[in-house]
């Protein structure tokens, strides 16, 4: 594993230095809400500015998709390969091409890729949502889902996120942060756990990237308003309660 | 390898692109990286996420190549970096676009190591730990500097007029 650890040369100034008391407000109130989402900012408006200067950061363009240059990558990867064998090796294999090469890394890739890599946004069914301290609630599967089930969402979204809970019809179940339902904890988690009522199709949305959306729009008009402020967004498969 | 480049490629090169503020060398670090990812693969141990530990690289190697090429950035021109990052939404308001000109600007003005580690927090979404893992620093560190550099930034768009 390459990983250099570098020693952090900047220290904890850096061309920081020379702060107002608004910055050192700021800069204090920032801390603590890693460790109390209740934490009182300087005032509103800055909480505002904060929410959408992260949502700006969090949502700098990428560019076009380009995969023009992974053959590169392969190729020279292909080619170091073939030159750290020894001569007669590089002449009798005759396998290791750049597609094979790509195949197996590939496939190694793919295995330590798909466990370790926390999803954004994960969806679990609880058929007894007992209150009670230390009773785990039993998990169901998604194609069984009955009226009284409760989904339990958790979210760690990249940036400020806003996590919802619409029923088909579009009316709002839950929403978090600042809504009915929810739970946050230090790390930006957003937890959603809600009972699903009625036998209809139930969807879970997370929101990257827009704040404030009012609680009595529709899922339809909601997501409408993402598209058109370029947030992203991430819909969970229908959950349908019978 | 080809899963890796497809997933987080495009990420990793507009975050070189915006910590190096030139897109060539950017795109040789890119392809140090996931050479080096490649060759290191074998030995991945798993104590950190796939994704912070190709960060991790990324960073890395963007300070050698930051050493090796001291000429400073020459991307504060906002059309050379829509051209190379995305033009805008054609939904965006002027407003809104503004605001992001002005972001990608005063971004510009801070320390590689500075933009860097915001980016690091805020687009490329790791923890405290992980950016500290990756530029040998305690997380209590980064952390005291993240929240030092946001108002700082903040305080560059208002000066800039974005901000109310």
């Amino acid at each position: 594993m390459s990983m250099d650890n570098r020693q952090d040369t900047d220290g904890d100034s850096g061309d920081l230095t020379d702060f107002d008391e608004s910055e050192q407000a700021e800069s204090a109130w920032l801390i603590a809400r890693e460790t109390d989402a209740t934490a009182q900012a300087p005032s509103f408006e800055t909480e505002r500015e904060y929410t959408e200067l992260e949502d700006m950061l969090a949502t700098l363009p990428s560019g076009a998709p380009d995969q023009s240059w992974h053959d590169d990558v392969l190729r020279v990867a292909a080619a170091r390969s073939s030159q750290q064998l020894p001569w007669w090796r590089r002449r009798a294999v005759k396998w290791p091409t750049a597609g094979v090469l790509a195949a197996v890394a590939a496939a190694a890739a793919f295995l330590v890729l798909r466990p370790r890599t926390p999803p954004e946004l994960q969806v679990a069914i609880h058929r007894n949502s007992s209150s009670e301290p230390g009773v785990e609630p039993m998990r169901a599967g998604l194609s069984e889902v009955v009226r009284g089930d409760h989904v339990y969402v958790t979210a760690i979204p990249r940036g400020s996120g806003d996590l919802r809970v619409y029923r088909a019809d579009g009316m709002l179940v839950a929403r978090c942060p600042r809504g009915p339902r929810c739970r946050t904890t230090g790390d930006r988690e957003l937890i959603i756990d809600a009972e699903l009522e009625s036998p209809v199709q139930y969807f879970v949305v997370l929101v990257i990237g827009m704040r404030d959306a009012p609680l009595t729009w529709t899922m339809d008009k909601y997501l409408e308003a993402a598209r058109a402020t370029n947030a992203r967004i991430t819909i969970f498969q229908p959950i349908d309660v019978h | 390898m080809k899963i890796l480049m497809i997933a987080y490629g495009d990420s990793l090169t507009a975050f070189t692109a915006r910590v190096l503020r030139d897109h060539e060398l950017a795109k040789d670090v890119r392809q140090q990286v996931f050479l080096e990812a490649l060759q290191g693969l074998e030995k991945f141990e798993g104590r950190s996420s796939l994704w912070s530990w190709l960060c991790s690289i990324a960073v890395n190697r963007c300070i050698d190549a930051r050493r090796k090429n001291q000429r400073a950035g020459v991307m504060d021109d906002f059309e050379v970096w829509e051209g190379l990052l995305g033009q805008p939404d054609p939904m965006m308001d002027d407003g809104r676009l503004a605001k992001r000109r002005a972001l990608e600007q005063c971004l510009g003005k801070l320390s590689d190591s500075f933009r860097s580690q915001l980016l690091m927090r805020c687009f490329l979404g790791l923890s405290y730990n992980e950016i500290a893992t990756a530029i040998g620093a305690t997380p209590g560190a980064v952390q005291v500097r993240l929240s030092r550099i946001l108002p700082r930034l903040r305080k560059c768009l208002r000066s800039n007029g974005v901000a109310r």
